[in-house]
């Protein structure tokens, strides 16, 4: 760590025979290929891809929001400044400092970026797809930096997990009696299955233990236990959210602000519960739905009419 | 069409005496026609492709077949909260509730998360 400190005084004092940042910056950015499909030029695309580094720290110092290309080549761009910053030495520090928009950064990169990631070799960053931009239809995409505080996969996988566990044992057993019991013996099923193959029968399917090996991989007992938490907590709020709901909407009395958020809290067109066999695209089509009589091809159905024999009259 | 080919010839073939013959082409042309450079008389007097008849309502609305709003079939339900979400796409049910949480986290801790992170060795 001293050869850091000796690195950044070096880094402060004036040089003469360091190359301009622009210049440096420019060279890396040379090197990528860019699709021009939407006709920019190459310089426009890279302004904007500066852009979004540079907003990269503004909100969330992990993760940003932005479109799928831009997020594709800013991932690129910050897993090599993470290369660099695993190599540690001056050289790449200098390469570092003259890339980084902001200079008070590039220590976070050679210390607490470079300590996460010494055993991960590669793959720092991560994208999700993130639906489309409602003014042009561009597709969206999150990009985050992979074993953050705020990791989302993490997050999510530790809930799928809660998710799958409380809907395997709500087949079993009675729900009612689930809500003061709860689901145990969570953390042995984790461990269990961090263990396993794909190809071996175990509690959950076979996506959500691929992806709880994953995000444990370089987490160690730390990201286990935090897991195992996590995984807890959304089943206790999975078991306890419509029975505070009913209380809600039972103790109301005629309180408009209560009825409001209990029934933007209730369960939406879609919405599935825990031990949910069928797929998205059965609901979507009407698997629940009301059931006619008389087949489709015979009654012209209009908006509004409900009854079948109105078309007629 | 080929009859213009004369007056033409002339001008571009009097390379030295270009002014003379220049005059003497835009002599010879309609009024309105002068002041125009030689590729936009070209364009103005040759007729260019144009329909021949309107396009039928029916043969309009057989091209048209194709160009109704497509459905999306890549529906799943999200692993976590079993709501409907865009398959290879993240939930966003699943991530407002996880930025709500982390934005009451932050409250709860004192100010907004600091955009300026801290130089530690652990995350």
């Amino acid at each position: 760590m001293s050869f850091l400190r000796l690195a950044v005084r070096s880094v402060t004092r004036p040089r003469v025979a360091l190359a301009s940042p622009a210049l440096y910056r420019s060279r890396i950015l040379q090197s990528a290929s860019y699709s021009a499909a939407a006709g920019l030029s190459k310089e426009q695309i890279t302004s904007r891809v500066l852009d979004v580094l540079k907003g990269f720290e503004k909100v969330d110092p992990a993760k940003i929001k932005t479109t799928l290309p831009k997020a594709r080549e800013a991932a690129r761009l910050a897993e090599k400044i993470i290369t660099l910053g695993k190599k540690g030495d001056l050289a790449a520090y200098q390469r570092a400092n003259a890339f980084l928009l902001e200079t008070h950064l590039v220590p976070k990169v050679f210390g607490s970026l470079a300590a996460r990631y010494t055993n991960r070799v590669g793959g720092y960053t991560r994208i999700h797809k993130f639906g489309n931009r409602p003014g042009d239809n561009a597709p969206h995409a999150i990009l985050e930096l992979v074993d953050n505080p705020r990791d989302i996969k993490f997050d999510i996988t530790a809930r799928a997990v809660g998710w799958e566990l409380l809907g395997n044992r709500v087949r079993k057993s009675d729900p009612h009696s689930m809500i003061n019991a709860g689901v145990d013996g969570v953390l042995g099923v984790i461990r269990k299955e961090r263990a396993l193959k794909a190809t071996d029968k175990g509690e959950l399917r076979e996506k959500t233990r691929w992806s709880l090996q994953k995000v444990l991989r370089f987490r160690g007992r730390k990201g286990l236990s935090e897991l195992h938490k996590k995984a807890e907590d959304h089943i206790d709020t999975l078991l306890a959210k419509p029975v505070a709901l009913k209380q809600m909407i039972e103790n109301a009395d005629g309180d408009k602000s209560v009825t409001t958020t209990s029934y933007s809290l209730l369960p939406k067109a879609g919405q599935s519960v825990p031990g949910w066999n069928r797929s998205a695209l059965h609901l979507a089509q009407g698997a629940l739905g009301k059931t006619r009589s008389l087949p489709k091809w015979v009654v012209r159905r209009k908006l509004g009419i409900s009854d079948p024999s109105a078309a007629w009259s | 069409m080929a009859s213009l080919a004369l007056p033409v010839a002339r001008s571009t073939f009097l390379g030295a005496r270009m002014p003379m013959g220049r005059a003497l082409f835009t002599s010879i042309l309609p009024t309105f026609l002068t002041g125009w450079t030689l590729p936009q008389i070209f364009e103005e007097l040759i007729l260019r492709a144009v329909p021949k008849k309107k396009t039928s309502h029916s043969r309009k609305s057989m091209r048209s077949a194709n160009k109704g709003l497509k459905d999306k079939r890549h529906l799943v339900l999200c692993p976590a909260c079993g709501s409907p979400k865009l398959a290879h796409h993240l939930c966003a049910n699943c991530y407002s509730s996880l930025n709500r949480s982390w934005k009451a986290k932050s409250k709860q801790e004192g100010g907004s998360y600091s955009g300026v992170p801290s130089v530690s060795m652990d995350s």
